[in-house]
């Protein structure tokens, strides 16, 4: 039997970087195997665009092939705060909360991306600070791609 | 239809405008100070519930009353609120967000500072029904502000449905 469909939530700093491309990656816009070329990143909707103003919006990135809804969002170190929110609106909606799943990609990130998205995105230094942000992209690749493999596994389960 | 009161850790300010909302404090005149403390919430919520809206009561044109703290993020919690709705399908209309945090004086987030953050309840709690007492006007004139928003919403008759 088919499980019921999930909205997947990829959230991290600024939803400039490691959650989109997780995102990017659950939904086959990055294919998963091999790290791939910087260029790939730019296909990720939202690669390194997102400003603070933009911070706790939820974007949708796509729809997997299990007809899973996946976004991303920057949650700028609320998150807590913004989880309890979201549970709380859709329990007085009448929602079910438990559609959700929150994905952390924070823990993955690295220094050059956490300092090259900081100049990109915080002082609009992207000449500067988005090369940083692409290499320290690849070097993480590897880790996300196992991110969204046990995230999948998870939905499979249920 | 749904309408939040929040501020900053919804223990004082948005609990007072809910209060008023509902009519369990008075539009006419400055309330007692049992008056205040005896109100559900009222400095209780701990940090760890920043975020989570808890409901007060459904008022005279069935619309259910919540408050909510958001603490010193509320354009980011606002933002994922409304792109949560927008996501759900619930048209915008069902929702009213009022900052009852723009009320607040200074002598009441002192008192809420020192209640809920410090946890020297027994200086800051009378500090923030003071501060409530003193300036206790502004959140009644918020209060008839909303109602105003909300009787010309339901003036519109629109049909809400949920899905």
């Amino acid at each position: 039997m088919e499980g019921r469909n999930m909205k997947v939530i990829y959230h991290c700093y600024g939803g400039s970087h490691s959650s989109v491309i997780a995102a990017a990656i659950h939904v086959g816009i990055i294919p998963y195997h091999l790290s791939p070329p910087k260029e790939a990143f730019f296909s990720c909707p939202l690669f390194d665009q997102c400003n603070p103003e933009n911070h706790g919006t939820i974007h949708l990135v796509g729809i997997d092939e299990k007809g899973n809804e996946v976004y991303s969002m920057g949650c700028r170190g609320s998150f807590p705060l913004l989880k309890n929110t979201m549970e709380g609106i859709l329990n007085i909606m009448r929602f079910d909360p438990h559609d959700i799943y929150f994905v952390d990609t924070l823990p993955y990130v690295n220094l050059g991306m956490r300092i090259g998205g900081f100049l990109s995105r915080q002082w609009g230094l992207i000449s500067l600070g988005r090369p940083m942000v692409l290499r320290g992209s690849q070097k993480i690749f590897c880790d996300l791609v196992r991110l969204v493999e046990e995230v999948k596994g998870d939905l499979k389960k249920g | 239809m749904i309408l939040i009161y929040h501020c900053f850790g919804s223990a004082h300010s948005s609990v007072v405008a809910s209060a008023i909302h509902l009519g369990m404090l008075p539009l006419d005149r400055v309330p007692r100070e049992e008056e205040i403390l005896t109100l559900p919430h009222y400095d209780q919520t701990p940090r760890e519930e920043l975020g989570n809206p808890f409901y007060v009561g459904r008022d005279e044109y069935n619309w259910e009353v919540y408050i909510l703290g958001l603490a010193n993020q509320k354009e980011l919690a606002k933002r994922t609120i409304w792109s949560l709705l927008k996501i759900y399908n619930v048209p915008s209309h069902y929702l009213i967000l009022a900052d009852s945090l723009k009320c607040i004086n200074n002598l009441t987030r002192l008192g809420g500072f020192l209640s809920r953050r410090v946890g020297l309840v027994s200086i800051g709690r009378p500090l923030t029904i003071k501060g409530i007492q003193k300036g206790y006007y502004p959140y009644v004139k918020l209060v008839k502000q909303v109602k105003k928003q909300i009787k010309e919403r339901s003036r519109r008759k629109e049909t809400l449905i949920l899905p």
